[in-house]
């Protein structure tokens, strides 16, 4: 039965990617269409897909285990993306936007380099942010590795190296617009999906049983606002998705592909709606899981126990699918940033700057496809940690990092190239650094924030910091003086 | 229902998250960004020749 659907899905989406790559073929501009998809999306499509990039195999299947474990306040780490989501479409959409149609920007490093002009911040951002999405990409394809084991018993390296090739391959073929279409119509499965589990939970259960095992089962957990947490931790653990999207390359190429400007607070009431359901429908699954379940040993396990439990094998076949495209989304818009990231901003930018259009597309066909064999091989390693805590730290290292940059672009126009590169490099050390050694009191992602905000201020503000305009050269002043 | 109260408090929030980014709707002009970062003298320069 599973086989019967997920084919159906698979191919809905080689239908939407071949779609997309004839659609492309037509145009001009083969790497604008490659990389923005030509910047004419809806803000339907748009809210859908940037919601459902935001939302990965960790939101589903991750979070519902630890909140299966430490209390419903694990919610407020959705409620912080929902919020992350809100500040990015009210705050940096419009400006970004703007700023990318006058530049005729590409990709969010496009942004960087033209707002800094400083080729070392470039070449450290780019590296950044393939360096940190690998993990974060393998994290979806161990998702897609889990669910088949324990849905359907198959061994999980099969299922990642099946996922990870299908994925690679529809991103190769349909580019940008292959990965927001197939993330919008995922987007609209996921709303679907979150609402009917929401309501049938809602109608068979009662809210106060959900209160009264939960209660039961883990002390704290339905009653406490903080569960069996303390708010600092809290805090730390739900900070990350608040600031960590504004900083996302694949989140701000979204922006950067919306057709009209108007469109941004409709694409932005669509995706916090989305991640609101994402809520309610994580506190119902995990009321109704401590009702039905046995206690469960391995946290990644829950969700997918619970659907096996409630549902009947065809609307467990639906949900199944629903999961897969949560993973799919995120690891579709990983690929392709990558991709472009290394090629245009690291290929075209520093290797070979007068490549041809359609060879720069070839590269980052190239790009995408080998940055996806990582994926699937860090996915592979045995023994890796929780799902959650590899999107924690992804999280984490964006909002003390590349947050800070993009606030440089949109709005701090004393921002030097030297503070945003102080904000890369203090806010990556400290983040991960805080992470190996244990934290010391404080959630990393505090620490590191309250290291980086002092070192952006000094690299801003000292005086001699703020770059002279350079004297003009010789064939400038040559030209001024035939001018006159 | 016995919901707990930290729960409605938290739907409220949740419902003024939604309604977050209708703020763009009020009418404004964004600013263009694209001057950001440089030198003063060019940017008085590109607001003379550029402003309407």
């Amino acid at each position: 039965m599973f086989w019967l659907v997920a084919a159906t899905y698979a191919l809905v989406l080689i239908v939407i990617s071949l779609w997309a790559s004839r659609r492309g073929a037509h145009s001009q501009d083969k790497s604008g269409e490659y990389y923005l998809s030509g910047s004419g999306v809806g803000w339907t499509v748009t809210g859908l897909t940037y919601a459902a990039t935001g939302f990965s195999a960790s939101t589903v299947i991750g979070t519902v285990g630890l909140a299966y474990a430490s209390g419903w306040a694990i919610t407020w780490l959705i409620v912080g993306a929902a919020l992350g989501f809100g500040l990015c479409f009210t705050v940096f959409a419009p400006r970004i936007w703007r700023l990318a149609r006058s530049i005729k920007a590409l990709t969010a490093i496009d942004l960087i380099q033209h707002r800094f002009k400083s080729r070392p911040l470039t070449a450290v951002s780019s590296v950044m942010v393939v360096f940190f999405f690998i993990p974060y990409l393998a994290v979806q394809f161990i998702g897609s590795g889990i669910l088949f084991s324990t849905f359907l018993g198959y061994p999980a390296w099969a299922a990642i190296l099946v996922f990870g090739i299908f994925v690679i391959a529809y991103v190769y073929i349909g580019g940008f617009r292959a990965v927001v279409y197939t993330d919008a119509f995922q987007g609209g499965l996921l709303l679907v999906g979150f609402i009917s589990f929401a309501t049938l939970g809602l109608v068979r259960f009662d809210f106060g049983e959900m209160v009264a095992s939960f209660e039961a089962a883990v002390p704290g957990g339905a009653t406490s606002p903080t569960g069996t947490m303390t708010a600092l931790e809290v805090l730390g653990l739900t900070l990350p998705f608040v600031l960590g999207y504004a900083g996302m390359p694949m989140m701000i190429t979204r922006f950067m592909s919306l057709g009209s400007k108007r469109d941004v607070p409709f694409a932005g009431l669509i995706a916090c709606l989305l991640a609101i359901a994402a809520g309610v429908f994580m506190v119902i699954a995990v009321g109704m899981a401590h009702i039905l379940l046995e206690p469960v040993e391995i946290l990644d396990h829950v969700f997918p126990l619970l659907v096996i439990e409630v549902f009947p094998p065809v609307l467990a076949a639906g949900f199944l699918t629903v999961l897969l495209a949560a993973m799919m989304s995120t690891a579709d818009s990983i690929l392709h940033v990558c991709g472009t990231t290394l090629s245009r901003d690291l290929y075209q930018r520093y290797i070979k700057p007068d490549v041809t259009d359609k060879r720069l597309v070839t590269v980052t066909r190239v790009s995408v496809a080998i940055v996806g064999a990582f994926g699937i091989g860090f996915a592979l390693l045995p023994n890796l940690p929780v799902l959650q805590l590899v999107v924690q730290w992804t999280f984490g290292v964006y909002a003390s990092t590349m947050t800070f940059v993009i606030i440089g672009v949109c709005y701090w126009r004393r921002m030097t190239a030297a503070a945003a590169m102080g904000a890369i490099i203090v806010g990556a050390v400290v983040y991960v650094g805080s992470n190996l050694l244990g934290e010391p009191g404080v959630p990393a992602v505090i620490l590191a924030i309250a290291c980086v905000i002092p070192t952006v201020l000094l690299l801003s503000y000292l005086p001699g910091m703020h770059r002279r305009p350079s004297p003009p050269k010789q064939e400038e002043v040559l030209e001024l003086a035939e001018e006159r | 229902m016995d919901v707990p109260n930290w729960i409605w408090g938290g739907m409220v929030f949740a419902i003024a998250i939604v309604l977050m980014p209708l703020v763009g709707l009020i009418p404004r002009n964004t600013p263009d960004v694209s001057s950001f970062g440089e030198p003063d003298a060019d940017r008085r320069q590109r607001g003379r020749t550029e402003g309407k």
